[in-house]
Parts: C-alpha cells; structure tokens; sequence
C-alpha cells in the first residue's frame, strides 16, 4: 500500500504551506514537532485540521546515495532527479481539494538476485539472475482528491495513480512495467474537540517483468525464487527470454483519533491484506501467491513543560505475517495435439515470514524569541523470522536502531533558516539455519544478503535549509549530506540537494 | 458512522484474512511397496533404497524398504522424481549373477495426508555387452549463426572383455520426446519402446569385428567438419558407419560405409533433437529385419482421425539406452527404468558438447564403461566431444 506517497506529500506541505496572508509564516511548520502533530496520515477528508488552509509547492530535487547496508535486490548506489508538485485548499467551508503529480529517474547501481521491482512486495516469489547490473527507472505520479462537508461530517475520496518502467541496458536485459492504482474513501466526524476519522484504501498492483538476451547466442540462467537463496528447479531455466507477471490487490483500514483544539495527542489503527499472485502462461498458471496481513498502531502525546517547552512521546508498532503458497500443475497433452493444458493438482503453504517493527523516539522543543531548538531521542527494534517448509531452511534477522536528532529553526524578518544533525547507530543480527545442500540452495546469493545484514553501520547526517520571499512565492532550498559506515566497509556518501517554490 | 461501527468492520476484516491461513503447510507420508516382476522370487525386498526428489526444491529425501519390501517418506505436498534400486545375487548353477531391479517414475503428485505408491520394479542384467559410450546430440553453430547438425555422432563401445560383432546390431530413437506428458507410444512401456528411427549396420555377423575396450562411431556425416565448419569441435572422417539419406539435404561420403536404414519418421534427414529431447537406444533384433519390422509394428490413432504406425522395440532386445531431455524438465520418460532408470542432458542446443559415459575402472589396458542402467550416474553432461578416444 501507498500511504507513504500521501504523508510525504503532506509532510512536504507542512513544510512549506503558507496562508494568504504570510505565506513565510508556514515556514514555522518545517518544525518536527508540527510533522508529528499534523502529519500523520492524512487524507483529503482531514486535511481541513490543518492550522492552515491553502497551499501547494513545486520542487525540483537531486538525490545521491552510496549505501552498503541495503540488501542486494537494491543495489548500492542510487542517483534520483525529478520534480513533484502538489497543493491543496480548504478554504471553501464546504469542500477540500487536493491535488500532486511527480516526475522522477532513478538509477541504481550494482543491483544483483533479483529482476523485479518492488521486491519487500512480491517477496519471496522472484525472478533472478546471477548477473544483475544497473538498474534505470522512470516514475510518473498523479493524485487527486476531492472532500466534501456535511454537519459534523466531512465525506471524500483519494484517486492515486502511479506508472513506472525500470529497465537495464546490458544482458540479461530486463523491462518491468509497472502501475497501481488506489481508491480512497474516507470519512472526518467531528465531535466537540475530539476528531475520529477513518479510511478504507483498495490498490490494484501489476507488474509485468519481460527479460531478454541480446547477445546473440547467449543463454543465461534465470532463477524462480522461493526465499533468500532457495529456488524453483522447475521453473528456473537457461534461456534468452523470461517473463513473469505479478498481480496483486491491496486492502486497507485506518481508524485515526484526532484532537482538534490543541493537537495535543493522536493515534491511528491500520491493517492492511495483501494478496499477491505471480502468474505464468499469461494466466493459466499461478503456481506462486502470498497473502500479506500488517496490523500497525501509532501515537503521540505532547507535554507542555513550561513556557515554549514541551515534550513529545511517540511510540509505533506494526506486526506482519505473510504467507507464500504454491500450487502444483500436472502437465496435460491430448494426443496428437500441439496444445499443452495445467491441470491444478494442489495447493500448500510453504513459505512464512512474520516480522515486527517498535519503535519510540521522544523530541524536546525549546522556543525562544525566533529560535526554535529541537532534540530527539530515538530508538526502534524490528525483527524477521522467514521459514520455508522443504527443504527446511529458517532465517532469523533483528535490529536495534538508536539515534538522536538536533537542529535548530530560526527566523529572520521573513527568511528562514533550518539546521539539523543526526547520528544513528545500528545493530543487527542474521541468522540462517538451512538444511540443504548446494544443489538445492543458492549459496552465492544468500551469503552476499547475509554478510549485509550481519553487519552492524553508523549514519551521520545533516541538513540545511534557507527560505526567503520572492514575489508572490516563498524560494526554499535544502541541502542534506550524510556518511553510512557499515562494519567491514568503507564509509559511502550521500548527498541531496533541492529547490521548491512554495506558493 | 459511530466509532464502534469502525472498530466491528475491522475485527471483522482482520479475523477473515487470517482466516486463509487455516490451510497450514501439508506433509504427507508416502508409502512405498515394492514389487519384483515374475520369476526373481529368489531375491528378497529388504534394503532398497528409495529416493524422491522434489521437482521444485531438488531435494531429495531418501528411505530403505523393510523386509516386506515397504518404506515410508515425509514428503510436503509437491510433484516427485521417484526412484527406487537395488541389487541382488544369486547362483545359477554354482555361478555368482547380479541382477539390478529399478524402478523411475516421473513427477509423481504428492498430497493430502497418506498416499500409498506400489511399484514394480524392472530387472536388467548388469551390462556385459555393447554401450553408448558417447552421444553428441547438441551440434554446433556455423560462423553465421546458423545451426550445425552435420557432424553429430553416436559413439558405441564394446565394454566385455570379448571380441563382439557390430553387424545386425540397430540404433534407434525414441517417438516419444521426454519433455512431454505422456502419450500412447509410452503406454507400449515398459515391454516395447517406440521407435522413431531404426538404422541398422551391415554386415553377414563377424564383418565387423570390435575388440575389447574399442568403440565405432555412427557419424551423421563422415567428414572432417573441423574443416567445413571452423566451430565444429569433431573431425568424422574416419567414423566407420554414417547414416545417410537420400536427400538433398544429405552428402553421402563414400569412404565412410552407409548404415541401413530400415525407418525414419522423418521425410528428409535424420537429425538427432539438439536439445536432447528423445532418447537412443540400441539393439540387435531377434530375426531377419522385414519379419521383425513386420511384427514389432504399433499404431495409434492421432486427433486428426488419422492412423499413425511406428515400432515397438521389445525391451528385452535392447541392450542399451540413454535417456535424454532438458535439464530438470523431463515429463514422462521415454525408456524403460531397466534400461535406464535417470537421464542426461546437455544445457544448451548447439553448444558443441556430449553426454559421456564415466569410467568405472581399468583392468589392463581395457577400460570398463560404467553401466548402472541409469544415466543420472553413469554419463557426465555438457562434455567437449571425445570420440574415437578411450578413456582411462
């Protein structure tokens, strides 16, 4: 499910948004504590308690990131260009707007094991090739949303769309074509000061993977993957083509609680069931399904210390449970006919990962004058436990983040300056337990992952912003560097750069 | 919409996906019996070893049969190679003879709680004859990219310690392609297998005499193709036999003597499938050819309507064969499991590379081809073509 493009595109706001009146006003809420208080999952519906009414931005980025501790599947260095515009208005007392498109390449470096996109999603049902190579995308965004008031009520509807082709340009060459599409509805029921609202999301997820060798004569060895480093013996062959289509649907509810008056305290219930099905034979065949279900639980209050302090507690929790299926064709040939027919014999679980993720982090803010200070204490455990059925294989994997964050907010006349700092430090754990032989598990592949996720990294950041009115606009640009250290590597950069009219 | 409302809709909602997962991951217990075929009733049915592998996961799980000639495996739900050996002795007339009895089924489907499998094994002496030493199938390609068949070959070797006579003796290729279900020529198994091809050596019965520990090469065009086609890794000029038909597509090279070709499904040339999806075998019929084609003669009837013949070779005359499909794809098997209880492969059409059959052990200067009746162990794939060389 895509929430995150909605709460980045809100989160983008509060950090931009402007009135009328002030537009560098809106500034203030590039704050983290405003990010806590207002950002947390809005729809359309809820976007009217907001402390302000109207705004929109359009920003054009540049992202630059060397990183050793992601798995394999994601390579280890990403450059991402593009722009993204969005706005919204509930300055009409009976209706809200909202609106964003986007545009942006990626490429990722070194990627290795798998040939989709999208991997946490379709996992462990893959396509592989030992070869792997740099990845090229290109992603197209549209949403929209339209809410209407009614009393106490406040009814609405989100429309999101998003298109992407990725693509690499050496042998095995693959070409994924990707979309989703998600419908929203949602509903805001004002009560005094308390706010309750809820949301029901369907999402429409395909993925059509097309692989060929250009290289004339030249056969590579595709991979049907069962999890990390298991693999389908029957489905996996030497060829110069492959091809692979995932389909799947996305279920979500979401009941939030919200306090109008002060914001002082907030919380969300969400589950989410997925159902994703790889299909072969252009659907004749879905040997492979998963059915993915997340249960996740998020709050945060807000203590008023003293004059221009106050303390900021938000805990988070999520559990996951997935489920992969597999289902076992016999292969039908009438007599004297070139037509092959599947006739389905059975179906089986034979893949279970249940994972968790904790999280709490706590953020002081101090006001002074046209200062504002901020610390943030952060901690967050999660955990992987991944279970084939046959051959026996279990693969454990922990973490445990902690971090901190500082900056500083200030205003000159109407400008702007934001500064932070962030150090993390984490450690992990991985532990498989496989009893199998070479024949049956792909050690190449498992060891690259499991080196990665043994290892423990450090991050160090910081960012910087400066916004400054220009006519009608508020001109803000940001820059953000950071070193990734992970143990047994050496230390990768990544830097971001940005520029956003807000208006 | 009160708030209870909410919360009952995602109860409700939680509960019923979960509910999915009531479909927990199955094992099942398969029961094997096993069966010898009439007149072994000497041989007891204790300690054959019993394998199923997985044609998915490629694991195998492994079993003994009891005395009673049963085993059990826990095996998830899936679809199975199954195969089943053993061997046993016995005297006949004061001297030691070894029989091996096998059993191969091919993707066997496995569910639910218990299943029971009963197989009946197949007996094969152990070999003390003729063997394909070599089969270089795959071909190679031609500077332009185009497919080269010419210079594939089958390499057959004497693997006694007696002189034997190639002539009479026939080489065959199976109807059936094994990357397929099955069909009805495979219903014919395990007495007959179905021919596709028969062409026979020449010869009144001691023309050709092959001494131990030597091979003859069945070339489809003796030549030395090194020289007509720079990828080609075999020069066949001095193969003693070619199979040669009158075609246009066919050079018939006089000075390397023609087999006999009694039958060919095909209407032009006889191609070996360059990626190995029938299977060989050879044999010496038991009469003079036009009788043994007269009455080895089968037929089927296609989905056209139409009325198709090939020929059953009996089993017991075969003596040897290879089985050949595409790696980790073979469907139904085109050979008896007594004849060959496995199969062999090479990865890729005109790659230039042969099935070889591995050396059991030397004794003097003769080498002694291993011959188990299963391929899976006797024949190394995707091996650089060696014929005409002895292996040490």
């Amino acid at each position: 499910m895509r929430y995150s493009a909605i709460i980045v595109s809100v989160q983008l706001l509060l950090c931009a948004s402007a009135s009328a009146r002030d537009r560098s006003e809106l500034l203030q809420y590039s704050h983290p504590l405003f990010t806590l208080q207002y950002g947390q999952n809005q729809t359309v519906s809820t976007l009217s308690t907001l402390p302000f009414a109207v705004a929109g931005e359009a920003t054009v980025a540049f992202d630059y990131a060397e990183d050793k501790t992601q798995l394999s599947y994601e390579g280890d260095k990403q450059t991402r260009y593009g722009f993204h515009t969005n706005g919204f208005s509930a300055a009409n007392n009976k209706s809200i707007m909202r609106g964003s498109a986007s545009y942006h390449r990626d490429s990722r470096q070194n990627t290795k094991w798998s040939n989709v996109v999208d991997v946490p999603m379709l996992y462990p049902y893959l396509v592989a090739d030992s070869i792997g190579g740099t990845y090229h995308s290109e992603t197209y965004q549209l949403s929209g949303g339209w809410a209407t008031k009614h009393k106490s009520f406040t009814f609405g509807a989100d429309l999101h769309y998003q298109g992407s082709v990725h693509y690499r340009k050496s042998d095995p060459r693959p070409r994924n074509t990707v979309s989703e599409f998600t419908i929203r509805p949602s509903v805001l029921f004002e009560h005094g000061t308390l706010g309750f609202a809820a949301d029901f999301g369907y999402t429409s997820y395909k993925q059509d993977v097309r692989i060929k060798v250009e290289e004339s004569g030249r056969t590579d060895l595709f991979y049907q993957t069962l999890g990390m480093g298991l693999y389908d013996h029957a489905f996996s062959r030497k060829a110069n083509t492959f091809s692979s289509y995932y389909n799947g649907h996305v279920a979500d509810a979401r009941l939030q609680l919200i306090d109008l008056r002060n914001h002082q305290y907030g919380a969300s219930l969400t589950f989410e069931h997925t159902n994703m099905a790889n299909e072969q034979d252009g659907g004749v065949r879905i040997p492979y399904f998963t059915r993915n279900n997340t249960f996740a639980v998020n709050g945060f209050y807000l203590f008023k210390l003293g004059k221009g302090i106050s303390l900021a507690v938000n805990p988070s929790f999520a559990l996951a449970q997935r489920s992969g299926y597999e289902r076992i064709y016999e292969q039908l040939k009438p007599e004297g006919s070139d037509i092959t027919t599947w006739r389905e014999l059975s179906v089986g679980k034979k893949h279970t990962m249940s994972s968790y993720h904790g999280s709490l982090s706590a953020l002081l803010s101090i006001a002074r004058g046209h200062s504002n200070y901020w610390v943030q204490l952060h901690a967050a455990s999660s955990g992987t436990k991944e279970t084939y059925l046959h051959p026996r294989y279990t693969r454990n994997f922990d973490a445990l983040q902690s971090g901190v964050k500082t900056g500083l907010l200030h205003r000159i006349h109407n400008n702007w300056l934001r500064f932070e700092m962030e150090a993390a430090y984490t450690i992990r754990n991985s532990n498989l337990e496989a009893i199998a032989s070479e024949d049956v598990l792909l050690s190449s592949m498992v060891q690259g992952n499991h080196q990665i996720l043994s290892a423990d990294y450090f991050r160090l950041g910081a960012n910087a912003s400066f916004a400054h009115p220009a006519g009608n606009f508020m001109l803000q640009y940001k820059a953000a560097a950071a070193v990734i250290k992970a143990q047994q590597q050496q230390a990768t950069p990544a830097v971001t750069g940005s520029i956003s009219f807000i208006f | 919409m009160k708030k209870s409302t909410f919360l009952a809709l995602l109860i409700t909602l939680f509960f019923s996906a979960c509910s999915n997962d009531k479909d927990e991951a199955q094992f099942t217990t398969l029961k094997v019996q096993i069966n010898l075929p009439d007149n072994y009733s000497w041989a007891d049915k204790a300690d054959f070893s019993v394998e199923a592998t997985g044609t998915s996961s490629n694991a195998t799980t492994k079993a003994t049969t009891e005395a009673d000639g049963t085993a059990s495996l826990l095996l998830s739900d899936g679809l199975y190679h199954i195969s089943i050996k053993g061997e046993k002795s016995h005297q006949v007339e004061g001297i030691d003879q070894s029989v091996v009895f096998q059993y191969a089924n091919q993707n066997v489907a496995v569910s639910g709680k218990e299943q029971t499998l009963i197989a009946t094994l197949e007996a094969a002496p152990l070999s003390k004859s003729w063997v394909i030493k070599e089969i270089y199938f795959s071909g190679s390609k031609t500077p332009s990219n185009g497919n080269y068949w010419q210079d594939q070959y089958i390499e057959l070797y004497n693997n006694t310690d007696q002189v034997l006579y190639a002539d009479g003796l026939c080489i065959s290729e199976s109807e059936h392609t094994t990357i397929n279900p099955a069909t009805a020529w495979t219903d014919l198994l395990p007495s007959q297998v179905a021919a596709g091809t028969i062409y026979g050596i020449p010869g009144n019965g001691t023309d050709y005499p092959v001494q131990p520990g030597q091979s003859i090469v069945l070339a489809s065009n003796g030549s030395n193709h090194k020289a007509l086609n720079p990828n080609s890794p075999v020069d066949l000029s001095k193969a003693h036999f070619e199979w040669y038909d009158e075609h246009a597509l066919d050079v018939d090279v006089p000075e390397v003597p023609n087999l006999i070709k009694h039958y060919s499904y095909s209407l032009s040339v006889w191609i070996l499938h360059n990626r190995g999806y029938r299977s060989y075998f050879i044999f010496k019929p038991d009469t003079d050819m036009p009788t043994f084609l007269e009455k080895n003669k089968v037929k089927t009837t296609n989905a056209a309507g139409k009325v198709v013949y090939r020929y059953g070779i009996p089993a017991d005359l075969i003596l040897d064969g290879v089985e050949l499909s595409q790696h980790n794809a073979l469907s139904q098997k085109a050979l008896p499991a007594a004849i060959d209880a496995g199969y062999s492969y090479c990865d890729n059409a005109n790659s230039g590379l042969v099935v070889r059959r591995k050396v059991l052990r030397t004794e003097g200067d003769r080498t002694i081809l291993q011959d188990t009746n299963n391929s899976k162990e006797d024949f190394l794939p995707n091996q650089v073509p060696s014929p005409f060389v002895i292996p040490q």
